[in-house]
């Protein structure tokens, strides 16, 4: 019942450290996972960049490669498929001897009206996003706990994982409100490993699938209206969250959902 | 709606960093704000730290020195409308401007609801709720004229439970604490203000020693924190230094619960 001792400045100075961590990101190849990759090689992570396109995420690997910062691989990975992701992990092991964080990057929306959404399109979205982040933070979580060491997951949600939105989100809604209860079910299930579980719930921001709804003037005027910080968010206004979450600064957090929105759940 | 660009290197390496901006914490002799006050200024910020006893606040600004950077010492009341302006008015003539704001003035008390006397309900509102709002309100007003800013309040898991313990004064106002939050958060941004909040579990201080101490509240609070302890303060600075820098200049309205994985079990 004592309490733990105070940081000394060295600890504070290097709460947003990586320098020496193994991070891995699946959805490496996208907008989100290739900038949260970047940064994480940048603060000193040694980064394992997972897709499904191998070229795309060796293209990833070789620009963080150029950077002088933490090292990078590109793996190939079906999230959805379990032998696929043990590969992912066994690969990342192989190339950097261990797994410190795992940040479940991949993900996929599609829009329909609720009444006519197809049900194998519904299906789609929920085994990328859904099934997926469930294997990447569970293979993850399971190297952890059988080689006895700490570790942070840290899974991507949504706002429109808080609420719902008239674009047809019918299927990338539900599969992100998933999410976030899967966030805190794992954070109560692997506090007694010290693994931290946490989830950053963006809401639109740039990708070259968004720009079609953003350059879409009726669906634009819906977003902003409801962004009080009057713009949609870039891959890059996230990045600072990733890093919160995956250094020591955050090790006393678990099973939150940090809502990176411009004010959008919060207005 | 052009397809912005991204951060630079050089920015990525910054986002944490906080030199050449002030920040102002009150309730800053307590131990919440002392361990905030301190990590900022490691980060690189001139801190002003305010609270009702200048001894409280003295070795504060003596370690902030120490770190190298400037510390200054303001005794307020936060309840009190003028001393929290001539608080706001010393901090920007002392250290020329305000660029964060941390609300850790607080206090708390604990009576079985059936018995609490309104009195002692209303001075916990005072503290926490209307000096929440002066000092954001005040502080809003300097960092209005330049053009940006960032406020951090300081919420607790209370403001989303009630507990055993005799909490109605406290979680009250830190529900209070929560909802401002957001309506700041909703007001300000156009000013390009962001307004977050931490919202910490029960940690380690001289006062909650006496409820930590306390077998059955121990285990009361144990059975409710997967990760297994009680917070201390430095758990929190983290998330202040974060919420405090470029890092999160896309954040706002958001309340970060700092928890050991309370409000997720």
């Amino acid at each position: 019942m004592s309490e733990p001792a105070a940081f000394t400045p060295e600890q504070i100075k290097k709460l947003f450290d990586l320098t020496g961590k193994v991070a891995v990101v699946t959805g490496g190849a996208g907008a989100l996972g290739r900038a949260i990759a970047r940064a994480y090689a940048l603060y000193g992570a040694n980064v394992a960049v997972g897709g499904r396109t191998f070229s795309k995420v060796q293209e990833v690997a070789d620009e963080i490669n150029s950077l002088g910062g933490g090292r990078a691989v590109a793996v190939q990975v079906d999230v959805a498929d379990e032998d696929s992701v043990n590969g992912l992990i066994a690969k990342t092991v192989e190339e950097f001897g261990q797994v410190d964080i795992m940040v479940t990057a991949a993900g996929i929306a599609e829009r329909y009206p609720a009444e006519q959404f197809p049900i194998d399109a519904w299906q789609r979205v929920m085994d990328i996003n859904v099934r997926g982040t469930w294997l990447a933070a569970q293979k993850a979580g399971k190297w952890m706990i059988d080689n006895n060491r700490t570790g942070k997951i840290i899974t991507i949600g949504s706002v429109r994982g808080h609420v719902g939105h008239p674009g047809g989100y019918g299927a990338y809604g539900t599969s992100k409100g998933a999410v976030h209860l899967m966030t805190l079910q794992l954070a109560t299930e692997w506090a007694k490993y010290h693994i931290n579980v946490n989830c950053i719930a963006p809401c639109i921001f740039w990708t070259p699938l968004t720009k079609q709804v953003l350059e879409d003037e009726k669906l634009k005027q819906i977003f902003l209206s409801r962004i009080p910080w009057g713009r949609a968010a870039i891959p890059d206004d996230i990045v600072g969250a990733a890093i919160y979450l995956a250094a020591p600064a955050s090790d006393f957090v678990t099973g939150t959902i940090l809502n990176v929105d411009g004010g959008t759940v919060a207005g | 709606m052009e397809f912005p660009g991204r951060l630079s290197r050089e920015e990525i390496a910054g986002l944490f960093r906080l030199t050449g901006r002030v920040a102002l914490i009150t309730g800053g002799g307590g131990a919440l704000g002392g361990a905030i006050a301190r990590a900022l200024a490691v980060h690189g910020a001139d801190v002003a730290v305010a609270d009702l006893r200048a001894t409280d606040l003295d070795p504060v600004v003596e370690e902030v020195t120490d770190i190298g950077r400037r510390g200054v010492a303001v005794v307020c009341d936060v309840v009190d409308e003028l001393q929290v302006e001539q608080m706001i008015d010393t901090v920007v003539g002392t250290l020329g401007r305000l660029d964060i704001l941390v609300t850790a003035a607080g206090v708390a008390n604990r009576i079985p609801f059936e018995s609490m006397p309104v009195e002692e309900w209303q001075r916990i509102q005072d503290v926490n709720v209307r000096g929440t709002f002066l000092c954001a309100q005040k502080a809003a007003l300097q960092m209005i004229k330049q053009g940006s800013g960032k406020i951090i309040t300081i919420g607790s898991v209370r403001g989303f439970q009630g507990n055993p313990g005799g909490y109605s004064g406290y979680t009250t106002s830190k529900g209070a604490v929560h909802a401002l939050t957001k309506q700041l958060a909703a007001e300000l941004a156009k000013y390009h203000i962001n307004v977050n909040s931490i919202a910490p579990c029960i940690f380690w201080t001289p006062l909650t020693k006496q409820v930590l101490e306390d077998q059955a509240l121990y285990q009361f609070h144990m059975s409710r924190i997967p990760w297994g302890r009680a917070g201390v303060p430095d758990d929190f600075v983290g998330a202040a230094v974060f919420l405090a820098s470029p890092a999160s200049d896309f954040m706002t309205g958001a309340i970060l619960n700092v928890d050991g994985g309370w409000l997720a079990s």
